[in-house]
């Protein structure tokens, strides 16, 4: 028995780190789905399990429901059997009741309640479907353990967090639930990323939702040749997008260089969204900045999402580039109060002012200096 | 810099070379009007800081008056610790040459433009091809008041000056890079503000803030939406719930009605039973009801026949009470008709005919009275006739001078009277007086005597002879004759005098006056009875045809009374008016007691008629009982027709009630078992198939609730706000760090330009300070207190005095001209002295005190005085007189030139 272990779609992702790219982020969300579709197809995968989390929220647009219903259409004929999750549980009112959620077809089953359900070729399904966003309990506890002869294939199907780590709290699931429970796998969601405990398997989201995840953009083929015997487990690729968080220190050219050859590694930069961490170091030469401004102006232009968060102390003006007189005796009073010094004189009045408002000023009679000798 | 020598040449009025020796301190210059003193000063000016080859045009105006000369000047002067000399000529063959001096001796420097500018390097200025313009002349400007100069620059003073100026006070005026730098702050700080600091409309500050507000008001739009759909999520979960409740209750319910049902059936004999005794139990309340009814409706009839029959009785005693009133009332009536028309009217007709007898003898009375005062009237117009008639005789026969005689009469005797008194002037006058006041003095002839003299005095005319007792004779022999031709004129006047008296018969003028009197009181008279006459005629005109009408209008009214009582015609008017007001009160008291009579009549009337209505009314009411009674007692006979009489109707009556009382003791006592045989088991049924019912609509009412709730749900998620609310948080995110940047930066403008202001000002106050310790004792001197301090601007030019005594400041536009001048000159003292480090420097004021009053001229000299310690100061006047006693050197400009220095 073959079958394909995916979850967490979280269509219609409101993608709030993609910035204003967040539709092309939704977009690529139903893309991957479907292209998920033809693993299935191509697998000649028996069924489909899609463990948790197919949408982001119940309030995710129309639009997304209506979308999902017609990429969960494609699937068949393969059987999809799909799990409320945290982000979609089970209550009154949720994307379920839907009316656009109704058209899906008949090879596609919600499941709605923990009952064993069984499947094509013999086997059962024990689902954990929930009701809540947050819950203490264990979801995965009333599956009964394998009864004495019974030979048939045991599937779990659940959403939660496997207690590998002490502080999964919500909807936490027993680490040895498999073992326990006589199950052949146990298909979790919830994490994004690829993990494989044993028979206890996360296949990740499909498709990376923000900058800080790994091992995210697969699904897991599964095979089971008998009760007892250990599944064959395969990462299969489907996201589409990257999402890349890249730090440097430029003190030279060669920190420059090296920033575009990360950038350039990360692959197609239609579907890259990055985000640039570049601390310029105030020794920085000026050919390091302007290599920099061209990387920054290329790389905004190529790519998906370019998010860049240079810090680049503004260039300090020396007191003589002024005329001697007010403004020099502005700057000097100016530059005393950043230090932390509190001058008298006139900048007495000024000295009690917001820092930022302060280096404000500052900057401003760096840039009118430099007007006026230009 | 000062200045020792200066020698001009073909320079306007000095047509010849002059030479002015200048010495320390301070240095008059003395002349009149246009001897030249401002030339001297406009060939200093030009020869120190114009360029030796500037405008002929201007330079043209400096050659004597007529000619084509080429001004020249030289001057010696000192600066910087060196002696220098200079000279130049302009206009033809112009040339300009700088000598310095070296060991005793002059060496020549430079010469031509290299001069111009070696001097400029010396002194500053500027370099120009404009002639005398004192914004060229670098320190000079703030030293020299010139007359054909402003008082003081219109924005700033040269760069020199400042330049001089800040040396003393270690700091540096704004210099163009300043003015750069702070055109660029103003424009920066114009792009979030208006000139008044507030936030400019329009800017991106401005902007961001209003986009803010929009996005915040999109923003809880959107999150009301989302609100509003968790709240519908929550009702739906509750409904959810309910429904969940209701549902499994409607199930209970559902599963217990067969057995309900079944029992309800069972009861169904039982209710056959109980409904025959029902069915008798209803015949004989039928039957016991009618004939209680049938009786009491027989019973009722009576008592309405009987109670009927009382009120007939009632109104037909009052139907003949009311008849015996009508007939008291109609009696009453015709009492009082007969009472005012019998008695009352017969007495009012007697009253009313003496009244008019009365009238008619006032009447004769008021006529005799009329006919008396005519008779009298009658005999004064006539007694007025007979007098105006006797005094025209009277005066007819009085001979006396009419007005116009007595005027020819009185002009006569004026004549007279002059001449006689020119008589008197001209002749000669002889007065005597001799010791014996009795003597008699006798003339010969006859001479007029001067009347009203003690003693003797004589008017002498012609020759007399005078004898005097005890003493002789006196002849005057000549003299008077010159009175003959007056004393021929007295005569001739007093001759036709005395005709005139004549023709009136008069003796003397005092006879003809008196009748003269006479006649005018006679006519006077005449006219005063003729007046009195005609006023008689005009206020009874007619006396006469009027008194015949009266006599016939009282032997009328006589014989009217004939038939009277005879002692009624001698009562007088008082008497006659008596009765008549008598006769009057008891008309009135009859008039009274007629319609007293007549209204008691009228109420009479009224009550007999109003009883007669009451009457008939009571009449009808007793036709109608009587019917009511007929019609009662017929109907009754009808009802007790079936029955016989009432009697035996009552008897079946009460037969019919036992037999009812019976049937419901029975059905009572059967009731109690119906009930839980039959009702019971159908009250359980009903109430089981009421609340099926009622969940059942619970149930779709909660149905019908989640069925809108959720197409309510799914209307609010169609409206896609879930996508939409990130990207406005993210968007009023950027716009809120947008604009706290821009705020960041407009903050920063401000800082920046408070901060440079703070030190402009600080610096203006550096720059002003040395100046105003100088300048303010001089002003408090000058002006004895009335000011002690000038507001300066940062470039030194004064603003205002402060008055101590008012503790306000008084902008220099509103001084007085002369107190604006000497300002200027203190200012000018001050620059100076500040200016003068090493060594002194010279201060050129042309003439600027001439406004100056006594007591301040001086003052000014005091000050003078001190600031000619550490000045040269070239003054020029018109009067040294308010000089006298200044140690100053004294040089005279007159017209020939001529140098004269006095120490």
């Amino acid at each position: 028995m073959r079958f394909v272990h995916t979850g967490d779609w979280q269509m219609g992702l409101r993608a709030v780190q993609a910035q204003d790219r967040a539709r092309q982020v939704r977009q690529a969300r139903f893309d991957t789905a479907r292209r998920i579709a033809e693993v299935a197809r191509r697998e000649r995968a028996d069924f489909v399990l899609l463990a948790g989390d197919t949408f982001e929220d119940h309030d995710v647009d129309e639009a997304d429901v209506e979308r999902t219903v017609e990429v969960l259409n494609r699937f068949a004929p393969i059987q999809v059997y799909v799990l409320p999750g945290n982000h979609d549980p089970l209550v009154p009112g949720g994307v379920w009741d839907r009316r656009s959620w109704r058209r899906v077809e008949g090879h596609v089953h919600l499941l709605e309640r923990p009952e064993p359900l069984e499947l094509p070729g013999g086997s059962v399904l024990y689902p954990c479907p929930l009701r809540q966003k947050q819950n203490r309990a264990d979801p995965t506890d009333w599956i009964p353990a394998r009864e004495a002869g019974d030979a048939r294939l045991r599937l779990g199907l659940a959403h939660g967090s496997l207690r590998v780590l002490p502080q999964a709290e919500n909807f936490p699931i027993a680490r040895d639930r498999a073992e326990t429970a006589g199950l052949d796998y146990l298909a979790l969601g919830d994490w994004h990323s690829y993990r494989v405990f044993g028979r206890t398997v996360y296949c990740g989201t499909p498709e990376q939702t923000a900058f800080d995840e790994r091992d995210a953009g697969n699904v897991a083929v599964v095979e089971l040749t008998g009760a007892g015997s250990m599944p064959q487990v395969r990462r299969e690729a489907v996201g589409q997008l990257r999402w890349e968080a890249l730090e440097c220190r430029v003190e030279d050219p060669s920190d420059v260089q090296r920033l575009a050859e990360q950038l350039a590694a990360a692959g197609d930069p239609a579907r890259l969204l990055a985000r640039v961490s570049c601390r310029v170091a105030a020794t920085a030469p000026p050919e390091a900045l302007e290599h920099l401004e061209g990387l920054r102006t290329r790389w905004a232009a190529e790519a998906l999402l370019l998010r860049w968060e240079a810090e680049a102390p503004p260039r300090r003006l020396r007191s003589e580039e002024l005329p001697e007189g007010i403004f020099r005796q502005a700057a000097e009073d100016l530059a005393a109060l950043a230090a932390g010094q509190a001058p008298s004189g006139p900048a007495a009045a000024v000295r009690d002012r917001d820092p930022a408002v302060l280096e404000a000023a500052r900057r401003l009679l760096s840039r009118l200096a430099e007007e006026v000798a230009r | 810099m000062i200045i020792e020598q200066l020698t001009l040449g073909h320079w306007r009025g000095y047509r010849d070379p002059h030479c002015f020796r200048f010495g320390p301190g301070l240095n008059l210059l003395l002349g009149n009007n246009e001897a030249g003193k401002s030339t001297l000063f406009e060939a200093l000016a030009c020869l120190l800081f114009d360029s030796h080859t500037g405008r002929r045009r201007e330079l043209a105006a400096l050659q004597p008056v007529g000619t084509s000369l080429a001004p020249a000047a030289e001057l010696v002067f000192s600066t910087g610790g060196r002696r220098y000399k200079v000279a130049k000529q302009f206009l033809e063959h112009p040339q300009s040459r700088l000598w310095v001096a070296r060991d005793g001796g002059w060496e020549l420097e430079h010469e031509g433009d290299q001069a111009d500018e070696r001097l400029r390097a010396v002194l500053g200025g500027q370099r120009s091809t404009r002639v005398l313009r004192p914004e060229h002349r670098g320190l000079a400007q703030a030293l020299w008041y010139l007359q054909r100069d402003e008082p003081l620059p219109a924005e700033t003073w040269d760069e020199a000056v400042r330049q001089g100026l800040s040396g003393l006070v270690a700091t540096v005026s704004e210099s163009p890079a300043e003015r750069r730098l702070a055109e660029a702050l103003e424009r920066s700080f114009a792009e979030y503000y208006t000139p008044t600091g507030r936030i400019r409309t329009g800017s991106e500050l401005a902007t961001a803030g209003a986009e803010i507000t929009t996005l915040e008001q999109e923003l809880q739009q959107l999150r009301d939406q989302a609100a509003a759909v968790d709240q519908l999520r929550t009702e739906l979960e509750d409904l959810a719930a309910r429904h969940r409740d209701k549902a499994a209750e409607l199930e209970r319910h559902r599963a217990q009605l067969p057995q309900l049902a079944a029992q309800a059936e069972a009861a169904a004999q039982g209710e056959q039973e109980f409904a025959a005794l029902d069915q008798r139990l209803e015949g004989l309340r039928g039957e016991a009801a009618k004939s209680s009814g049938v009786l009491d409706r027989v019973r009722h009839r009576s008592a309405q026949i009987q109670e009927k029959a009382e009120k007939r009785a009632d109104a037909q005693r009052e139907t003949e009470d009311l008849e015996e009133q009508r007939g008291r009332k109609k009696s009453e009536e015709e009492r009082h008709r007969r009472q005012w028309k019998e008695e009352l009217e017969p007495e009012l007709q007697q009253v009313e005919g003496q009244i008019a007898r009365l009238t008619a003898l006032e009447r004769l009375l008021t006529q005799q009275r009329e006919e008396t005062n005519l008779e009298q009237e009658e005999r004064r117009q006539a007694h007025l006739t007979r007098e105006i008639e006797a005094q025209g005789k009277a005066l007819a026969e009085l001979l006396a001078p009419s007005d116009r005689e007595w005027g020819e009469f009185t002009k006569l005797q004026r004549e007279l009277d002059d001449a006689q008194a020119q008589r008197r002037v001209a002749a000669i006058r002889v007065s005597f007086e001799p010791d014996d006041p009795q003597a008699m003095v006798r003339s010969e002839p006859e001479t007029e005597r001067v009347p009203g003299v003690d003693h003797p005095e004589f008017l002498v005319s012609r020759p007399t002879t005078f004898r005097l007792p005890g003493f002789g004779r006196v002849a005057v022999r000549g003299g008077g004759e010159s009175l003959a031709e007056l004393d021929e004129k007295v005569r001739r006047l007093t001759d036709a005098a005395r005709e005139f008296l004549d023709r009136f018969a008069a003796r003397d003028v005092q006879e003809l006056s008196d009748r003269r009197q006479e006649r005018l009181e006679r006519e006077r008279q005449q006219s005063e009875r003729s007046r009195e006459l005609r006023e008689a005629q005009e206020r009874e005109p007619q006396v006469t045809r009027r008194l015949a009408e009266i006599r016939a209008q009282r032997a009328a009214t006589q014989q009217r009374l004939a038939d009277g009582p005879p002692e009624q015609l001698a009562w007088d008017l008082p008497r006659v008016q008596q009765e008549q007001a008598d006769w009057q009160r008891r008309k009135d008291r009859l008039i009274r007691d007629i319609a007293q009579a007549q209204e008691w009549e009228q109420a009479a009337r009224a009550a007999a008629e109003q009883l007669e209505q009451h009457r008939q009314r009571g009449q009808a009411t007793i036709i109608e009982l009587r019917s009511q009674i007929r019609s009662a007692a017929g109907e009754n006979a009808a009802d007790l027709a079936p029955y016989g009489d009432l009697d035996q109707l009552e008897r079946q009556a009460q037969a019919a009630r036992d037999a009812l009382a019976q049937a419901e003791q029975e059905h009572a006592a059967r009731r109690a078992a119906y009930r839980e045989a039959v009702e019971a088991p159908r009250l359980l049924h009903r109430q089981a198939v009421e609340a099926v019912r009622s969940l059942e609509q619970d149930v779709s009412e909660l149905e019908r609730q989640r069925v809108d709730r959720q197409a309510r749900l799914e209307t609010g998620l169609t409206e896609g706000f879930y996508t939409r609310l990130p990207e406005v948080e993210q968007r009023l995110e950027q716009r809120r760090q947008r604009r706290l940047d821009l705020q960041r930066r407009a903050e920063g403008a401000r800082v920046l330009r408070e901060l440079v202001e703070a030190h402009r000002q600080e610096r203006s106050a550096a720059l002003t300070a040395p100046v105003g310790e100088l300048l303010n004792p001089w002003i408090a001197t000058l002006t004895g207190g009335s000011y002690d301090r000038a507001e300066l601007s940062g470039e030194l030019l004064p603003q205002a005095l402060h008055s101590p005594r008012y503790d306000a400041q008084l902008p220099v536009d509103s001084l007085s001209w002369g107190t604006h001048e000497q300002l200027v000159v203190l200012l000018r003292l001050s620059l100076g002295w500040l200016l003068s480090g090493d060594e002194p420097q010279l201060v050129v004021l042309d003439d600027p005190l001439v406004n100056a009053d006594p007591l301040r001229m001086q003052r000014l000299n005091l000050i003078l005085q001190e600031a000619a310690q550490r000045l040269q100061i070239l003054l020029a006047t018109c009067d040294d007189t308010p000089y006298a006693g200044q140690k100053a050197s004294l040089i005279r400009v007159p017209e020939d030139g001529r140098i004269a220095a006095e120490g």
